[in-house]
């Protein structure tokens, strides 16, 4: 008996939120509700997480019996999404019970349609809980722009520091070959600043300053043509937030822990 | 070494204990490092054999191996690349107990050597290859050498006051690290609550065995499983022969003491039909009330006694004039060291999310017949 079934008819929607996973985490356990799919996964180094949640709104047809968790391998799921043509739309959809996941690729004039049975695997995942953060600096740019910047520092550096105040955001490396920064001024609309300013710390003006590899930004980015906007949260000592909002469809987060800077020692262990 | 097929009981009775992971798994922790015993795998993996010239290992000058210098420096660099710090402890004074092992081990060197030679002579190569590896004696020196590198490369150190996977487990214990880097098993049995084994082998995942699962797994407390460990054979006093680790899992489990065990060993003896050969020989030295007290209280510097650990960056001129012109590293190979030293400058300083997320665990509801985790089990070996 089938127990979900969701459909899509821009099967390249799809396909762009598993280029977006499929960097950052190869096996994941996909949860889906009668509210929508969703899953949480992270990095195999525990820096990074993605959550992502899909709103069954969003989709032209979707169906949950019973809520279910899969187990699926991102890279195959990625191989077989290789076999739909870009107008085709998409069919999701498993039994009770389920040992693989069916997906069907239906041309729109119905002329051909592509099925695969996609084996499911039984995983242990790590699942985090978040705690609500408010966050002192929330930060609201063009997803491409932020894209450029970091493939364009990531070349420099593999560590871009992030400073924020209510009138600038700073973006800053340091390589072997220098240092510089780009600084982006709020006034003119092209960044947005939000955020809780009284939670500042005691520099003057510096709402945040924080540190992030940029491997794993560059990753985060692959999101970006799910969104025309990204919007980074940040607080002191805490991990940065990347949110994608797909229109209609939901929401894509990404969590990434902030790296200390030299001379700080940690007491993590 | 360490506990005598301690390693397959645990896959036999607690798999879960055992996970295989990646180095990557391990960004931002802190490590410690059993060094002596990563001197002896080191030594026996740069042994190279040339035909006609005999087997030749990698020598400074004086004629003193340094093989382990090269691994240890390697070792340190792809930890630090993967942000991980090591912090490498190093044997002290064996302690009295393990004198008769150590006679043992020095008796069985000497006639691997002499075996060498031998098979040397009549020209059997690849048996005089083996034998060349149970023959490798670590001197002082070779040891001050390393630490004398770790030093110039300003790595910490621990010298430990005994045993250094004792040391290590107290390190854990005291949270100054994560996981203790050995092979030898009785880290455990010393109570490192995470032991990580296969840095050696880069074609195996490294196994990280977590103890308070092997004690649930053996459904044993922790005073039990130190009895088990000495009934498999330890370092510290010969073992009773007819008790393999099966018997000991057996008759601990049953019976809970070793003072216990023995009296029905006792027994089973006397019941024993042949007087001239006893079903179990208990040596007449069994130390195992010495041997339990030193794994509960071994001697180990504690954490108020300890320095701060700090990981900073090589004395560059120091450390080449050091293995360049004394240890007969060419220069090449020492910048391109340095190099990595720097570029692996900062990946420590990555904080993983656990540290700021609370974590669970969930697993999938889907009905699969095979499972990730039995094709992961493949290779392992079932306790026989």
């Amino acid at each position: 008996m089938t127990n979900f079934k969701c459909k899509l008819a821009d099967c390249q929607k799809f396909k762009r939120i598993v280029d977006a996973l499929k960097d950052l985490v190869s096996d994941v356990n996909i949860d889906t509700s009668a509210t929508g799919i969703s899953l949480q996964a992270m990095d195999s180094s525990h820096v990074a997480l993605v959550s992502l949640m899909m709103n069954q709104e969003g989709f032209d047809y979707f169906k949950c019996e019973k809520p279910a968790t899969i187990g699926v391998s991102i890279g195959n799921l990625s191989k077989v999404l290789k076999l739909a043509n870009p107008e085709d739309s998409i069919t999701l959809e498993f039994d009770e019970d389920p040992s693989c996941l069916t997906i069907i690729f239906e041309s729109s004039t119905n002329s051909k349609s592509t099925t695969f049975n996609l084996n499911l695997l039984t995983l242990e995942s790590e699942n985090m809980g978040i705690p609500d953060t408010e966050y002192t600096s929330e930060i609201t740019m063009n997803s491409n722009e932020f894209t450029k910047i970091c493939k364009e520092l990531g070349v420099i550096s593999d560590t871009v520091g992030i400073t924020t105040t209510l009138d600038y955001v700073e973006f800053s490396v340091t390589g072997d070959i220098g240092s510089g920064n780009i600084k982006i001024n709020t006034s003119t609309g092209e960044i947005d600043q939000s955020g809780n300013p009284d939670a500042k710390g005691d520099k003057a003006d510096v709402l945040v300053e924080l540190s992030f590899a940029l491997k794993y930004l560059t990753m985060f980015t692959k999101a970006a043509p799910l969104a025309n906007e990204v919007s980074l949260q940040m607080s002191k000592d805490t991990p940065l937030v990347v949110q994608f909002e797909m229109s209609g469809l939901g929401n894509l987060f990404y969590y990434l822990a902030p790296k200390i800077t030299d001379g700080e020692e940690t007491d993590a262990s | 070494m360490g506990i005598h097929k301690l390693m397959s009981l645990i896959d036999e009775k607690a798999p879960d204990a055992v996970k295989e992971i990646t180095l990557d798994t391990l960004t931002g922790k802190k490590v410690a490092i059993d060094a002596s015993m990563c001197i002896y795998q080191f030594l026996i993996s740069t042994q190279t054999l040339k035909q006609g010239f005999g087997v030749t290992e990698l020598r400074d000058k004086d004629g003193n191996l340094t093989g382990h210098l090269v691994g240890i420096l390697n070792r340190t660099l792809s930890l630090l690349d993967h942000g991980i710090k090591p912090i490498w402890v190093f044997d002290g004074k064996a302690p009295q107990l393990k004198a008769g092992e150590l006679e043992e081990r020095k008796e069985k060197k000497k006639e691997a050597k002499e075996k060498m030679d031998q098979l040397m002579e009549e020209g059997k190569d690849d048996e005089a290859a083996k034998m060349a590896q149970r023959s490798i004696r670590v001197t002082p020196e070779m040891t001050e050498d390393a630490k004398k590198m770790l030093r110039l490369c300003n790595i910490p150190m621990v010298e430990a006051p005994s045993e250094a996977e004792a040391q290590c487990a107290q390190m854990v214990k005291d949270e100054l690290a994560f996981a203790t880097v050995t092979e030898d098993m009785d880290a455990l049995t010393f109570g490192t609550t995470v032991l990580l084994r296969g840095f050696g082998n880069r074609k195996d995942p490294i196994r990280q065995i977590t103890l308070s699962k092997v004690l649930e797994g053996f459904e044993m407390s922790m005073d039990e499983f130190i009895d088990l460990c000495i009934l498999c054979g330890c370092d510290y006093t010969s073992s009773i022969s007819g008790i393999g680790p099966v018997k000991a899992f057996k008759y601990i489990t049953q019976y809970k003491t070793i003072e216990e065990v023995l009296e029905v060993l006792e027994k089973e003896n006397t019941k024993s039909k042949s007087a001239t050969k006893k079903r179990y020989q208990i040596p007449e030295e069994f130390l195992y009330k010495e041997s339990r007290a030193f794994f509960n209280e071994p001697d180990v510097t504690k954490k108020e006694d300890l320095e701060e650990f700090k990981w900073g960056t090589p004395e560059e001129e120091a450390l080449t004039k050091f293995l360049t012109e004394e240890k007969g590293f060419s220069e090449v190979t020492v910048n391109n060291a340095l190099k990595k030293f720097k570029k692996t400058k900062g990946k420590a300083n990555q904080k993983r999310l656990d540290t700021f997320f609370k974590m669970g665990t969930k697993k999938s509801t889907s009905k699969v017949t095979k499972t990730k985790a039995a094709v992961k089990s493949k290779g392992k070996k079932s306790f026989k």
